[in-house]
């Protein structure tokens, strides 16, 4: 039996509140006296300055909707006229959930550990952790150094492993999260290097290249040299390659000799220990190994090579803005600015990133991923002013943010995702969301972060849209049916279980009042950005649903359903601005 | 040879890759008068093998000769079957007997013994081989590689890359295909085709359908979703009074009012839009046509392919002369475990293939339809102890009623890696056949006429035979 968080609105409620008093705040109507003192008349700093107060409930659900899985009206009650700063500094301080102990604690009550397990956590911890922020962070490194569960059936602990790191490091270092996921057994495993053998001259036999090619290509340094403001550099008009298919024979070497800890190298199979993994000399490769202009010597010890090759790689000029750009992708913007990529890869390099509060993010150490993601969500391009339009075009969500926004705005519970048998895989595009968390069909994540989408207005305009690359006329209606029977409640296991219930006892006081109802959901969903045609056309549908005498109950209810139906089905709720 | 493009690659470099930037295809057919041969019906079935297959465990050679030189480039896989059976000793596999023997050097060739439907099909005539085909810009060889003397296309054996290569003659990022030039040529060429179901995706939403003018529609084997909240009256009760809020709900969702100044949101809007209404007129079409009776296995190529079977079944009714379809198989990335998944994966597409074809036969229309497979790129010669690397040039099938087949076309080279044909490294092939003759091939077929080929395949000048004759009436 699974706890069931029940309120937890008011849980992350207090958390800010708690935040607050150790950062020794008033609790006021503004919450750091840092912030009173600039925002004070005469000592108010030069106008250009923006400030990262959030104004009113619309901004604190705009923030909330790019920072967390989505908001409840009191997360946006209680971050309205608050500091966003002060937020992401109360969050960074939230402890992680690891996935291991669970899973280990199931397995030791008799549970049998396959998939649904770890997958279920998932869906919970997305639905009900505190840390939301975190479990922002962890989904979005999931999507760039991408462990896909679909091929770890069997090995749930080591799986579990996995996500552990990606936690552990959210806001860590870089550098160490990429050290970390290299001994992880699940990425040994996913991208082919566990028991990756040296080189035999006698056979031809030459190291497996798959994660040297992936590790290079998709979790550090891409394709191509970058600017720091992502853009690629040029060298008599042509892109200049980062690497030749040499340095990837080169660094192949590299991860050679690796295995699980407590087994012997040519164990007939592992038996699924889920540890930090060992080098093994015999089965490491002696050569040179020579790769992006650097050359380890023959006979280096396998953890020496590796640190080695890492540290190289980790040094490369092309991290910060590699890194940078693809978070930014999955936190703000679909297709982000240079500028705004300049100023988080600079936070990536410096580890430093001071908001206007005066908050200061990160250790000063290159790769702080805390000053990064502060960055990121407090950019000027992105946080809203005194209602000024954001510059950028925001981020199309993609079916997973939007989907567990709608359970968590409206407190579905209990959450029991894995006796909710249709979340065991939402990968299906025509009849479920085309999205599976940690699930995507390979290393390359559930889309490229270059897509661009064709036949469309922004691919038109050269625009990157990843997230477009999931929706097509298949999958569109996939994703109205399948939120829609959450939504309605009436999803299969309905009659087998209470699960995932929807509790819309607020909305349903204003069936009545179509209008205010429309006002509030408006706010809860998009933060407001609903045009005025669109708000009335669902004022409309909703009073056409009569109140018949007898079944006034469940027809306000159903009001209530089809607004939120509607409105998660528009524009204004898949795209965060 | 003429060298325009490889002048004009020179020139535009950056990720244009094989192509001269996209400007001049995406006015493709704009202003151009187009008048490709859109008689009859005609499909086009593009599997596409995610990961990369390796072609050196699929079409395996035969002659002792040729099969000893494999079987010592790649011990530890050919042991690791071994110790499994003989599916991969000579007796064990599927020995082919090629029509045209006399042109291939004494070589034979076989088929690994869980595509006995291939096999089948390769003797009734109906299965063609194409060796050694793969992205290029121009012929070029491990010398001139070497030397840098002949262009090599870019962002060799990365997967994403060299997928979107094959798919639309370019690096990632490319947003036309050149199946959606196919398409936006054919649009253009007869003005009485409805493009809405020209292009059609059973699996992903890749950039090989894609076109400038004419976009992919998605399917399944039970047709496409329809809005369920408006279709099925338990959502808001079976009450008559509620039918005004049905109603009122697809209005709203078809409206499209809920977009206005952000550039995604109408994007959004429009794909919604579009969905529903062509979603709309494709079930209509079903429901008006006779329901397919032939079985498909239960595997994701054999429900992809059922639900191309499904759309061709109701070719009469979507107004179109031509269609490509596109399905996808992934899996095929065999880095390690090669001899313990690769063999399910040949089963797979045997299966599928052979019950594709019973049902286009049910339907009268297997001559009229060519299934062709592609792949990110073939694999290393040499394993690296239980699987095999990235490489570049790779072996495909062609079936279909209108085959030229039990022939082999292009190149199988034996295995001596010493040879001009492979990379100095590992033994990765250096493709003898262009994606784009392969493609142009199809599409001489499909009634594009020459000039139409030379520009929905801006490299295909650079090669002297620009139809491989595996299409029976098209022998160059």
């Amino acid at each position: 039996m699974r706890p069931v968080s029940h309120g937890r609105h008011t849980m992350l409620g207090a958390i800010i509140a708690a935040g607050c008093l150790l950062s020794g705040c008033s609790d006021g109507e503004i919450n750091s006296s840092n912030l009173n003192t600039t925002r004070s008349g005469a000592n108010t700093p030069s106008a250009n300055i923006k400030l990262t107060l959030i104004e009113d409930n619309a901004e604190a659900q705009r923030f909330l909707a790019k920072a967390t899985f989505g908001p409840t009206m009191e997360d946006i009650d209680a971050l309205s006229r608050r500091d966003a700063s002060e937020w992401i500094r109360q969050q960074f301080t939230v402890k992680p959930s690891p996935y291991l102990p669970r899973i280990l604690s199931l397995e030791a009550a008799g549970e049998n550990i396959d998939y649904r397990k770890h997958s279920g956590l998932i869906w919970e911890d997305m639905i009900t952790r505190d840390d939301q922020l975190r479990q922002r962070m962890t989904f979005a490194l999931s999507q760039m150094i991408v462990v896909s569960d679909k091929e770890m059936y069997g090995y749930t602990p080591q799986y579990a492993y996995y996500l552990d790191t990606l936690q552990a490091h959210a806001f860590g270092n870089y550098r160490d999260l990429l050290e970390e996921i290299t001994y992880a057994p699940a990425m040994a495993k996913y991208l082919t290097y566990f028991r990756n053998l040296k080189e035999d001259p006698t056979t031809g036999r030459m190291p497996d290249e798959n994660y040297a090619r992936e590790l290079l290509q998709l979790f550090t340094i891409g394709l191509v040299e970058l600017n720091m403001d992502g853009t690629p550099k040029l060298a008599n008009g042509r892109e200049i390659e980062t690497f030749s298919n040499d340095d990837i024979q080169g660094l192949a070497r590299v991860f050679t000799g690796i295995t699980l800890k407590g087994v012997d190298f040519w164990k007939g199979d592992d038996d699924g220990t889920y540890s930090r993994m060992v080098t093994s000399a015999e089965w490491h490769s002696p050569g040179e190994k020579a790769f992006l202009g650097t050359v380890i010597p023959a006979n280096t010890g396998p953890d020496e090579t590796l640190t080695h090759a890492l540290d190289t790689i980790f040094a490369h000029p092309n991290l910060a803005p590699f890194v940078s750009k693809q978070l930014i992708q999955r936190f703000t913007a679909s297709d982000p600015d240079p500028a705004y990529v300049e100023r988080v890869a600079t936070a990536f390099e410096t580890g430093l990133f001071t908001a206007p509060s005066g908050i200061q993010f990160g250790t000063g150490e290159r790769g702080d991923l805390k000053a990064t993601l502060s960055a990121i969500l407090l950019d000027q391009s992105v946080h809203v002013e005194n209602g000024e339009a954001p510059s950028g075009d925001g981020k199309v969500r993609e079916p997973i943010l939007k989907f567990v926004n709608t359970l968590r705005a409206f407190n579905a519970s209990p959450v029991s995702a894995d006796s909710e048998y249709w979340l065991d895989d939402t990968s299906g595009g025509f009849d479920s969301l085309a999205q599976h968390p940690m699930r995507s069909h390979s290393v390359f994540n559930f889309y490229r972060p270059g897509f661009i989408a064709p036949g469309t207005e922004s691919g038109d305009a050269g625009k990157t849209a990843p997230e477009f690359q999931i929706v097509h006329t298949g999958t569109v209606v996939g994703y109205l049916n399948f939120s829609g029977h959450y939504i309605f409640d009436i999803s299969p296991t309905r009659d087998q279980t209470e699960n995932l219930i929807p509790d819309y006892r607020d909305e349903i006081a204003l069936a009545e009042t179509p209008a205010e109802l429309v006002a509030r959901l408006d706010l809860l969903l998009t933060g407001n950005t609903l045009t005025e045609s669109a708000r009335a056309e669902v004022v409309s549908t909703i009073e056409s649903i009569p109140l018949r005498d007898g079944f006034e109950d469940d027809d306000r209810e159903r009001r209530v359903q089809v607004g939120v139906f509607l409105i998660t089905s528009s524009s204004a709720f898949a795209v965060q601005k | 040879m003429t060298k325009f493009n490889r002048r004009n690659f020179l020139k535009a470099g950056s990720s244009a890759g094989f192509l001269a930037g996209t400007g001049a295809l995406g006015a493709l057919t704009s202003g151009q008068a187009f008048a490709a041969d859109t008689s009859g019906y005609k499909a086009m079935v593009a599997i596409f093998l995610k990961g990369g297959m390796d072609h050196a465990d699929t079409v395996l050679p035969y002659d002792q000769s040729s099969y000893s030189l494999l079987r010592s480039a790649r011990g530890n896989l050919f042991n690791s079957y071994a110790a499994q059976g003989n599916s991969r000793e000579r007796s064990g596999m599927l020995a082919l007997s090629p029509l045209n023997s006399n042109n291939l050097n004494g070589q034979q060739f076989a088929l690994p013994p869980e595509m006995p439907g291939m096999k089948s099909m390769f003797d009734d005539g109906e299965l063609a081989i194409l060796g050694n085909v793969g992205p290029l810009i121009e012929p070029i060889n491990r010398t001139t590689l070497a030397e840098k003397t002949a262009i090599a296309p870019p962002r060799l054996f990365s997967h994403n890359d060299q997928q979107s290569s094959w798919m639309a003659l370019a690096t990632e990022g490319e947003k036309i295909g050149w199946a959606g030039r196919f398409a936006d040529i054919i649009a253009a060429s007869d003005s009485s085709l409805d493009p809405t179901f020209l292009s059609i995706s059973a699996g992903a939403n890749d950039v090989f359908l894609s076109g400038s003018d004419v976009y992919p529609f998605a399917t399944t084997p039970y047709g496409a979703p329809s809005i369920e909240i408006v279709r099925d009256k338990k959502w808001l009760g079976h009450n008559q009074s509620m039918d005004e809020a049905r109603s009122n709900i697809e209005a709203y969702l078809r409206s499209g009012s809920f977009s206005e100044t952000n550039i995604y949101e109408r994007d959004f809007t429009n794909l919604v839009q579009a969905a529903i209404e062509k979603n709309r007129a494709f079930n209509t079409a079903i429901e008006s046509s006779l329901s397919m009776t032939s079985a498909f296995p239960n595997s994701g190529l054999g429900k992809q392919l059922e639900a191309v079977a499904a759309a061709i079944n109701i070719r009469s009714s979507l107004s179109t002369n031509r269609q490509i379809f596109y399905v996808t198989m992934g899996g095929f990335d065999t880095h390690n475990n090669q001899t313990s998944t690769l063999p399910a994966k040949h089963t797979e597409i045997s299966e599928a293939i052979s019950s594709f074809r019973t049902a286009m036969i049910n339907i009268g229309a297997w001559n009229d339809v060519t299934l062709f497979t592609m792949s990110d790129f073939g694999r290393t010669t040499i394993d690296n102890g239980d699987g095999t690397d990235h490489g570049w040039g790779a072996h495909h099938f062609i079936a279909g009623g209108a085959v030229d087949g039990q022939k082999i076309y292009g190149d199988i080279p034996p295995a001596d890696l010493s040879s001009d044909v492979f990379t100095e490294h590992r033994g990765r092939l250096i493709p003898t056949t262009s994606v784009e003759q392969y493609a142009a091939t199809l599409g001489s077929w499909f009634g594009l006429e020459e000039s139409e080929l030379g520009r929905a395949l801006p490299n295909l000048e650079n090669f002297s035979n620009k139809n491989i004759g595996f299409l029976a009436g098209n022998n160059a």
